[in-house]
């Protein structure tokens, strides 16, 4: 697949409510033990639209590799808030090593209040895929 | 303001990458990649073992940024502005991994602190870069 045609491809919408079982869940998982905040990394939750997009791009789950993340707060998320979130497949480049290319998938979510326009986080994956794709 | 540039936040470990770890962080994060629970599909990946999840150790660096924080006495006044984690190395199964770093940048209103966090072979697996804002 050309994956550089693909550029711009969105996700579709999702919706979440924060939950507090959901959150205390993962805030124990990652040895988080504070209750009064939310876990920086918990948006990593928000992640629908990049697994709907790899399955879109043909890219199996596999051979994803985790390059960079980048989290952009705009305001703190809250228990109980309603959120909508979409995800762009926002670029991608390939480098030629010496072994194996890689290939680099930047992926962008746009974290929203449910009905606002404005984002009130967003989250920026860079992922790698060595190997041939395709 | 209280803090310089330089100074050192020390390393302390945070967790092991156990089985049982990388299994409830699966489920609790909903990322259902095989290469961290499974030992035949991490080798298919041409991986030696199961590996933690990225953002299972970003997550421990986090960690250690809140305890920091406590321990330095910044309130609820301050909260994320942005964070970047660059994933370096991997964090094998069973490995303890350290966070330890230093403030890179302090004034009134911002906190940039750099934060590694190491397995233990001594590899940097994630190099994090870390900016507090003061909410009035």
């Amino acid at each position: 697949m050309d994956l550089k045609s693909k550029i711009g491809t969105r996700s579709k919408i999702y919706s979440e409510i924060l939950d507090a079982a959901k959150v205390t869940r993962f805030a124990q998982a990652v040895a988080y033990p504070d209750n009064q905040t939310i876990p920086p990394t918990y948006p990593t939750r928000f992640r629908s639209g990049e697994f709907e997009l790899f399955d879109q791009l043909q890219v199996p789950l596999w051979r994803v590799l985790h390059g960079e993340q980048e989290y952009e707060y705009t305001s703190d998320l809250r228990v109980g808030q309603a959120l909508e979130y979409e995800t762009i497949f926002a670029d991608y480049h390939e480098k030629k090593g010496s072994k194996e290319s890689l290939h680099f998938l930047i992926f962008e979510t746009q974290v929203r209040s449910a009905g606002a326009e404005t984002a009130l986080l967003i989250t920026r994956s860079t992922m790698i895929i060595r190997g041939t794709l395709g | 303001m209280k803090f310089t540039v330089g100074q050192a936040i020390p390393q302390e470990v945070i967790a092991t990458a156990t089985r049982e770890v990388l299994k409830e962080y699966s489920e609790a994060s909903g990322d259902p990649n095989p290469i961290h629970l499974d030992e035949a599909a991490a080798k298919k990946a041409g991986l030696p073992t199961i590996i933690a999840h990225g953002m299972l150790v970003a997550g421990w660096v986090s960690e250690r940024a809140r305890r920091w924080m406590l321990r330095e006495g910044l309130d609820s006044h301050w909260g994320w502005a942005g964070i970047r984690f660059r994933f370096r190395a991997m964090t094998l199964l069973n490995d303890a991994i350290a966070v330890g770093g230093q403030i890179k940048e302090a004034d009134d209103q911002h906190l940039v602190i750099e934060l590694d966090a190491k397995n233990p072979r001594g590899e940097i697996v994630i190099h994090a870069t870390l900016t507090l804002q003061k909410r009035n």
